[in-house]
């Protein structure tokens, strides 16, 4: 059995933090200079507002513009990593909020960056079973929550936003392929918030300043080692991309567009250059909100269906790939 | 391996307005656009272009463009 995604809509909180006001309050990190090379000039912050909150927004979204009734989900994924409690799971307050019927099941899924990827395979995977025939798959995160003030390294690259995708057995939306799938914990330490769960509880972290008086960390709050990351996404990124191709038996030139988690420009240029993807194929949204973890694809292939770089016939490959580290891709197209 | 293969390859990496005034004596770090993500793709283009491996502390060693280059012939010589 086929299966769809027959619509995408997403949610952006309204604060916008844009590189004027980070200038303001951190005039020495140059955010000009860094915007050009993460191509990012704006983040939004969710504020006040939880990841459920904006899951929401974003669920609410998709059924005004899609015309779709709430009775009709029978599953909701909800991909986050920054979910509202430790428990209940966030998912299942949604069903009540949302006003989804009693029947249907209700999850989170704890991935960041590669996370839609997984949760398309999750959900194509409830349908072709038949445990489902139309899931809402909703990804959020207030990353920003999570973030130090003087971080220089992601203050400027992570917003919040939410997104929802409907994935169903109606034949009509683009075809979800095959996926195929990565994970590699031996790099867990280098993204990571060590503090607040339950194997290091205590919100003791302290403020840790290098020679030059330079923000290092704070383990309350996320880290990032940016030079592993990189290193980690050079290398497995163009064999994950060999692997998804091989496993949907297509060639590189078949393929319409690619569309990758927008991490940051540089990072992203760097692994499309290494593949050898022309400019032309790839595709690019960032400017305006940023690295939004597990949202950032379903808001870029809405923007790209918007920008008419995609149709329903186009064949379009996904990646996602970062924290975990986790990582996975998979084919749209019929 | 020669020093004019290398130089195109290297420029690559950067986002210089103006890469004409680039050359084995530029102290690379003093370039404008220099970060340790730019660090990153050069030291992956080595590994990719040239089988070379450098780690971050031997990279800091590393002043002038030149530098990067003499370092990566001589692990080729070898």
């Amino acid at each position: 059995m086929d299966v769809q995604i027959s619509a995408i809509s997403y949610w952006l909180p309204e604060q916008v933090l844009t590189n004027e006001e980070i200038n303001r309050n951190h005039p020495t990190w140059e955010i000009e200079k860094t915007s050009i090379k993460t191509g990012i000039r704006e983040r939004r912050v969710a504020g006040e507002q939880s990841t459920g909150d904006l899951a929401y927004m974003a669920a609410v979204q998709l059924f005004n513009e899609h015309k779709i009734a709430p009775d009709l989900i029978d599953f909701v994924l909800l991909c986050t990593q920054t979910p509202d409690f430790f428990l209940p799971t966030t998912a299942c307050i949604l069903q009540n909020r949302l006003g989804l019927k009693k029947s249907c099941g209700a999850l989170d899924v704890g991935l960041g960056c590669s996370g839609y990827v997984y949760c398309l395979g999750l959900a194509k995977g409830l349908v072709q079973s038949g445990s489902a025939r139309n899931v809402l798959l909703i990804t959020a995160d207030t990353l920003t929550k999570l973030l130090h003030k003087d971080d220089k390294s992601s203050i400027p690259l992570f917003g919040d936003a939410a997104t929802a995708t409907l994935v169903s057995c109606e034949q009509k939306g683009i075809k979800i392929g095959n996926c195929v799938y990565g994970s590699d914990g031996e790099g867990a330490n280098n993204l990571i918030v060590k503090n607040g769960a339950n194997k290091h509880k205590p919100m003791d972290g302290i403020d840790i300043y290098d020679n030059e008086n330079e923000f290092v960390r704070n383990d309350n709050n996320l880290y990032m080692d940016g030079t592993e990351i990189f290193k980690f996404t050079a290398s497995n990124v163009p064999p994950l991309i060999k692997r998804v191709l091989e496993q949907n038996m297509l060639s590189r030139d078949e393929v319409d567009l690619f569309v990758f988690h927008q991490a940051n420009k540089y990072m992203l240029d760097f692994v499309r250059k290494k593949i050898g993807i022309e400019p032309s194929k790839f595709f690019y949204h960032l400017e305006r909100s940023g690295n939004t973890t597990s949202s950032t694809i379903p808001i870029a292939l809405k923007e790209a269906m918007i920008q008419n770089k995609m149709t329903s016939n186009s064949k379009v490959v996904l990646a996602g790939f970062g924290v975990g580290y986790s990582w996975a891709a998979c084919v749209l197209g019929n | 391996m020669d020093f004019a293969s290398f130089l195109p390859k290297f420029n690559e990496q950067l986002m210089e307005d103006d890469l004409s005034k680039i050359s084995g004596q530029t102290k690379f770090r003093q370039l404008s656009s220099w970060d340790s993500l730019t660090a990153m793709a050069v030291i992956t283009m080595i590994e990719d272009e040239y089988k070379v491996g450098i780690n971050a502390e031997t990279f800091k060693t590393f002043v002038t463009v030149e530098d990067i280059y003499n370092h990566v012939s001589s692990k080729i010589v070898e």
